[in-house]
């Protein structure tokens, strides 16, 4: 049973295991723990409850006549039950210099070899090397046979390295061209609602429209 | 009811499908322009035709010059009815009637001619075409076989705990330990301040 001692008011308490007793004494030791955690305020300040700066930063409306400030910022939820994964520990000054200058040194490195890229091209995400293809959903205002720079990189990496962009990478660093080859419409595909009997029915068709790519190079500049 | 399309019906699997495509490699070096040759046939006295007429009048030299890879024929016949055929370095043709459209749309549609290649339109099962999918090796199961350790695994038994208990904050595990001292202790506002800064 909460004790709530408003504005001095002394009232009866009945403890758990059976016993009454009233606020000024409190000698029933194995009771006394539990309202401590309850009403460690009250007890320090004369029964009075101090409303301070809590975590809402606004003075509390009691919806429960016994209920305190405790219960209110101690809300269990089924999510309490959940461990959340630890994160990743930082790595020391040393350690990123090195990852670094190793880095640098595979970017400088002419015989490297091929590079692969993510790119993100009209609302979509692809994994991109040299002279491979790619199809968007939808036209781009290019036309055909242009020559076009590709600016969202999310990710470029070769055989021994990669760079992560949080979450793009800069134009100083990436450039990946392509050339459009041709804008086609794509196949029709045909929308059509009936209900019997209702005398419903409805038609329409839509045809999506599409750009091919032929991405030329993606290389790397050393900024680093 | 016989056939593929009566027992199974119109679905992905019953109709053609392909993969993404080019002509002999076309953006590697120079793109080439795929449209070869383009015939316009229409009647010279007929109503059908007047749209036809009317584009060749007025719209078809600039198209050609637009174009200058592409050879433009217009071959008007007696009671012919109006139509349009494309021929691509493919060997394909795509032909389309013009009878009940404005100039309007045979532009349009000359357009999308002159933009596409000969490939037939088709589902595509993908959108994107590669002859070496993977630089750093694909990955398989027993890549990283060795840095998983079973004994690190998660406690996944369900913890008692009485609804009085003082829950911690599960918020702490997801940030790490400098970055909670900066959470904990940013700056507060009241709204007296908060109105002397500026918008925005």
């Amino acid at each position: 049973m909460i004790i709530s001692s408003m504005f001095g008011r002394i009232c009866n308490i009945r403890c758990l295991c059976g016993k009454s007793f009233s606020t000024s004494t409190f000698d029933h030791l194995s009771c006394v723990s539990r309202f401590e955690k309850y009403n460690s305020r009250s007890i320090n300040s004369n029964n009075k409850i101090t409303f301070s700066k809590n975590y809402l930063g606004c003075p509390l409306r009691k919806q429960h006549f016994d209920a305190t400030e405790a219960d209110y910022l101690n809300v269990p939820s089924a999510y309490d039950r959940y461990v959340f994964p630890e994160p990743p520990e930082l790595i020391s000054e040393e350690e990123h210099n090195i990852i670094a200058e190793t880095v640098a040194d595979c970017i400088t490195n002419v015989s490297r070899g091929r590079l692969f890229a993510v790119v993100y091209v009209a609302g979509k995400q692809y994994k991109v090397t040299d002279y491979d293809l790619i199809r968007t959903d939808g036209f781009m205002s290019a036309n055909v046979g242009d020559k076009i720079r590709l600016e969202k990189v999310l990710l470029v990496g070769g055989e021994d390295f990669t760079l992560v962009g949080r979450p793009l990478l800069k134009r100083s660093l990436v450039k990946i061209e392509a050339t459009v080859i041709e804008k086609t419409p794509g196949v029709d595909k045909v929308i059509q609602y009936f209900r019997r009997k209702k005398s419903f029915e409805k038609k329409y068709i839509y045809t999506p429209s599409h750009t091919v790519l032929r991405i030329n190079c993606v290389e790397v500049y050393s900024n680093l | 009811m016989s056939g593929l399309f009566g027992s199974r019906g119109f679905t992905n699997k019953t109709r053609p499908s392909a993969f993404l495509r080019s002509i002999l490699q076309n953006g590697v070096g120079r793109p080439v322009k795929q449209l070869k040759r383009i015939t316009l046939k229409f009647c010279e006295t007929s109503q059908h035709s007047l749209y036809a007429r009317k584009f060749v009048e007025e719209h078809l030299i600039d198209f050609a010059s637009r174009h200058p890879s592409v050879v433009i024929y217009a071959l008007p016949e007696t009671e012919a009815f109006p139509q349009v055929c494309a021929e691509y370095l493919n060997g394909r043709e795509e032909i389309c009637e013009l009878n009940k459209r404005d100039c309007d749309d045979i532009l349009k549609i000359l357009e999308t001619f002159a933009d596409r290649s000969g490939v037939e339109i088709v589902r595509i099962r993908k959108d994107f075409h590669t002859d070496i999918p993977s630089l750093q090796g694909e990955w398989h199961p027993f890549l990283n076989f060795r840095s998983y350790n079973i004994v690190n695994k998660l406690d996944w038994t369900p913890k008692l705990t009485n609804a009085w208990d003082p829950v911690g904050k599960p918020w702490e595990k997801c940030y790490r330990k400098h970055e909670l001292h900066k959470l904990e202790n940013r700056p507060v506002l009241t709204y007296e301040e908060k109105a002397e800064k500026p918008l925005g």
